[in-house]
């Protein structure tokens, strides 16, 4: 079964040039998203596949070799900080 | 009733101060600044303390409001009276725990928690052409930044780190802190300098760190950390807004962001202005 992360409702989410700020009002808590943490968190819209998220950073990085478990760690961390959801 | 002692401005406030007790006048020349501020005055405030026995009877604009033991606490309470008065405008900024300055024409912050070598670096400039706000405060609202107008505070060991000034630093008003060390109140008027507060962008922003290292290091911080480090130095708006982190980005996104690692202070000062002078230089003199 497939996995469609999607980012979770009612995230503050403020751009800077190299990353993202993401304030989360429900917990108060502050998240720093670098350029790619933050391509990741763009990428889960629930229309990308979990699995086909390190494709995609490689293909927009123009990468050797699709970064998988460097996008399953950084799923890992959102799903964990609740600033994402998963839908099957 | 007394003699007045001093009239100044606290950004839209300006503020009158009387007292009839030489004592207490002593103590509120540390109060007392002589800073230009582009602020329009929306309000006169009086303030004025009549001793009565020991203690002192504390008057806002003619009405009496409190009753305090001492001049300690009558120089206290006047200074939270006139400072609240201040602040009652700037409700929806948020504070940073960071001083503001100005050196080969950038405005810059100076962030970092106490004892990270604010003040001494901002003292410093003064000694080649930097311009002083504060060393304390400053008050942000979209990516707009306000230092809290107040006498900078020259810590006793911090004194031998502008021995340049500190001639001038020791006649200036001077009280014992909690750990019995003198604080002087610099105001850099009395030294000769200009003193100008006023509320724009800034187009650099140091985060001071200690280093064992010999010298000083100015490294290119990425704007995602520098907010993590900024927001460690910040109090949220006292109105309670909510949206005030996206002004964070705004401020960030419109400065350049440095690591200042420094061993000493007197070395942070000079690599802060190296890489500001680099910078003007680079960009032709823009």
């Amino acid at each position: 079964m497939s996995e469609f992360p999607n980012r979770v409702d009612g995230l503050e989410v403020n751009e800077v040039s190299d990353g993202y700020i993401v304030y989360q009002p429900e917990q108060d808590r502050v998240h720093y998203l670098n350029h790619t943490a933050a391509l990741v968190f763009e990428l889960c819209n629930g229309e990308n596949a979990a699995a086909e998220i390190p494709e995609l950073l490689r293909e927009a990085y123009d990468l050797g070799s699709a970064p998988a478990a460097e996008v399953k760690d950084c799923l890992e961390r959102f799903r964990n900080e609740g600033i994402i959801r998963s839908a099957s | 009733m007394g003699e007045l002692v001093r009239s100044f401005g606290l950004l839209g406030v300006r503020v009158r101060l009387e007292t009839d007790d030489a004592e207490l006048a002593a103590r509120l020349d540390y109060l007392a600044q002589s800073s230009r501020q582009d602020f329009p005055v929306r309000r006169e405030l009086g303030l004025d303390a009549v001793r009565r026995g020991r203690g002192f009877d504390l008057r806002e604009d003619g009405e009496r409001v409190e009753r305090v033991p001492h001049a300690d606490a009558a120089a206290e309470r006047l200074y939270a009276r006139a400072y609240a008065a201040a602040l009652a405008e700037l409700e929806d900024h948020f504070a940073l725990h960071a001083g503001l300055g100005s050196w080969h024409g950038r405005r810059f912050l100076a962030v970092g928690p106490s004892g990270a070598g604010k003040t001494t670096l901002l003292v410093r400039s003064l000694l080649t052409g930097g311009q002083v706000e504060g060393d304390e405060l400053v008050y942000v609202r979209g990516a707009d930044a306000t230092a809290l107008p107040r006498r900078l505070r020259v810590k006793e060991p911090g004194l031998a780190r502008v021995s340049e000034l500190a001639t001038e630093i020791r006649r200036m008003p001077c009280l014992v802190d909690a750990e019995g060390k003198r604080v002087w109140a610099l105001d850099p008027t009395e030294c000769g300098y200009g003193w100008h507060i006023r509320t724009g962008p800034v187009e650099a922003i140091f985060y001071l760190e200690r280093s064992t290292a010999a010298g000083a290091e100015v490294v290119s911080c990425p704007r995602v950390e520098m907010a993590r480090r900024v927001m460690s130095q910040c109090a949220p708006p006292r109105s309670g807004r909510r949206d005030w982190i996206g002004e964070i980005a705004a401020l960030l996104d419109g400065a350049r962001c440095y690591i200042l690692r420094a061993s000493t202070p007197e070395a942070a000062a000079s690599a802060a202005e190296a890489a500001l002078a680099t910078w003007e230089s680079a960009m032709g003199g823009e």
